[in-house]
C-alpha cells in the first residue's frame, strides 16, 4: 500500500516538472511584442500566496516552490538572452563609437605582440643554432641534401646566401627582393633528414629581406604561449 | 524502504525530460575534410588526379604532389595537429610523405612539419595515417594565415581525409 502511495505522489510531482522546465529552458528570449525577437510564452500563473502553513498538502507545497523556482529561472534565462543579444549588436557595430576605438587599439596591440613573439622566436632559434657543436660527417651529408632540394625548387644560387649544418640543425639564408621564394615542396624534399622547419624573415628596407630557415633533425622545443 | 525507492524511481523518470533538455553537446575541436578538398599544386599536374566522395586519387604512373588546405580557428593559440588518412593501393612497398606548413599573407613560409608512412598493399579502408604537428602558434595577423598539408602521392595512392585539430 505504501509503495502505491509513494508512486502516485511521485507521479503527481514529477509530471508537471518534467513538462514545464524544458518549455522554459528551450523558449526564445522575451521581446516579441517589442519587435526585438520571438516572444516568450506566458509564465504559468503562481497559486495565490498567503495560504497558512498546513493549509495545503505536502505535494502542493513542493509544486509551488518548484513553480517559483521555474519562474525565476525563466526570468534569468530571458535576462541573459537579452544581454547576449546586446553584446551581439555591439560586436556587429550596432552601437557606433561604443567599441570601434577600443577594437582598433586592441588589434594594434595584438599585432605588436605578435611581432614581438615572432622576433623573439627568431632570436631563440639563432641562439639555439649558434650553441650547437658541429658533427662534420652529418653536417656535410645534410648540407648536400639541403642544397639539392633548393636547386630542385629552382631557388637561384645567387639568392642562397648561406647553408650551414651542425650536429642536428641546419640554417639556410635566402635573400629576396620583397617576393618570398616559393618553398612549397622544399620541406617535403628535406623532410626525411630534417622533419622540422621554422622560418624567420627580417626586413632590410625597400621591401627586400632575408628569410632564414632553421631545420632540425629532432624537432624544436621552443616556448609557445599556447602550450 | 520500498516506498522511498519507488518515489526516487518515479522522480527520476519524470525528470528525465529536464536533464535531456539541459544536456549540452561539447564543441567539436577537429575539422574533418574529405580528401577531395585537395588539389594539384600546378595546373599542369591537374590531369593526374580523379576526385570522388572517397577522396583524391593519383591515377598517373608517377608520384605527384597534392595540396590540401586546413581550417584553423582563430580563437586558440594551441599548436595545430593534422592527421592525413591515405589509401596506398600499391602492390609494392610505397612511401607516402606529407608536410603540414603555415605561411603568411605574402606567401612567406613560417614553419613546417614532416611525416612519412611506408606500407605495402591495397585495402578497402585507409591503411595508413600520418600525424603532423606545427610548431607555430600564430593564428591571426600577418604571420600565420594559411595552413596546408602537402603530400607526395604515389601512383594509385589516395588521400581519404585530412583532419585538423587545434
Amino acid at each position: 500500500m505504501k509503495l502505491t502511495q509513494a508512486f502516485l505522489i511521485g507521479v503527481v510531482v514529477a509530471l508537471p516538472v518534467g513538462f514545464y522546465i524544458p518549455r522554459i529552458v528551450n523558449t526564445p528570449a522575451i521581446g516579441g511584442e517589442t519587435g526585438k525577437g520571438p516572444a516568450l510564452p506566458p509564465i504559468p500563473a503562481l497559486p495565490p500566496r498567503g495560504i497558512p502553513p498546513g493549509g495545503e498538502t505536502m505535494g502542493m507545497g513542493i509544486g509551488r516552490r518548484l513553480a517559483d523556482d521555474m519562474a525565476a529561472l525563466g526570468m534569468e534565462v530571458a535576462r541573459l538572452k537579452e544581454e547576449v543579444s546586446a553584446l551581439r549588436e555591439e560586436v556587429r557595430g550596432g552601437r557606433p563609437g561604443a567599441t570601434a576605438g577600443h577594437k582598433g587599439a586592441e588589434d594594434l596591440r595584438a599585432a605588436e605582440e605578435e611581432k614581438k613573439r615572432y622576433r623573439e622566436r627568431g632570436e631563440a632559434l639563432e641562439s639555439r643554432f649558434r650553441q650547437q657543436a658541429t658533427d662534420p660527417a652529418w653536417a656535410s651529408k645534410t648540407t648536400a641534401v639541403v642544397q639539392d632540394a633548393l636547386a630542385s625548387e629552382k631557388i637561384a644560387a645567387s639568392a642562397v646566401r648561406n647553408v650551414e649544418c651542425r650536429s642536428g640543425m641546419c640554417r639556410v639564408e635566402i635573400a629576396d627582393n620583397g617576393q618570398p621564394p616559393n618553398l612549397d615542396l622544399f620541406p617535403l624534399k628535406v623532410g626525411r633528414e630534417l622533419p622540422s622547419l621554422l622560418a624567420y624573415r627580417t626586413e632590410e628596407g625597400g621591401g627586400a629581406g632575408t628569410l632564414v630557415l632553421y631545420l632540425s633533425r629532432d624537432g624544436f622545443t621552443l616556448p609557445n604561449p599556447g602550450d | 524502504m520500498k516506498s522511498t525507492f519507488a518515489l526516487a524511481l518515479t522522480l527520476t523518470v519524470g525528470l528525465a525530460p529536464v536533464t535531456a533538455s539541459a544536456f549540452v553537446l561539447l564543441p567539436i575541436i577537429g575539422n574533418i575534410h574529405a580528401g577531395s578538398i585537395c588539389h594539384s599544386l600546378t595546373a599542369a599536374q591537374a590531369a593526374n588526379f580523379t576526385f570522388s566522395a572517397q577522396g583524391i586519387k593519383n591515377t598517373s604512373t608517377t608520384t605527384v604532389p597534392v595540396i590540401c588546405p586546413l581550417v584553423r580557428r582563430t580563437s586558440t593559440l594551441n599548436r595545430l595537429t593534422a592527421y592525413v588518412s591515405v589509401f596506398v593501393n600499391s602492390p609494392t612497398t610505397t612511401t607516402i610523405s606529407c608536410t603540414l606548413s603555415s605561411s603568411n599573407s605574402d606567401g612567406t613560409l613560417l614553419d613546417s612539419a614532416y611525416g612519412v608512412t611506408v606500407t605495402t598493399g591495397a585495402g578497402a579502408t585507409p591503411n595508413q595515417g600520418i600525424s603532423l604537428v606545427t610548431a607555430s602558434t600564430y593564428v591571426t595577423g600577418n604571420y600565420a594565415n594559411n595552413y596546408n598539408v602537402i603530400c607526395n602521392l604515389p601512383p594509385q595512392g589516395m588521400v581519404y581525409q585530412v583532419i585538423g585539430i587545434d
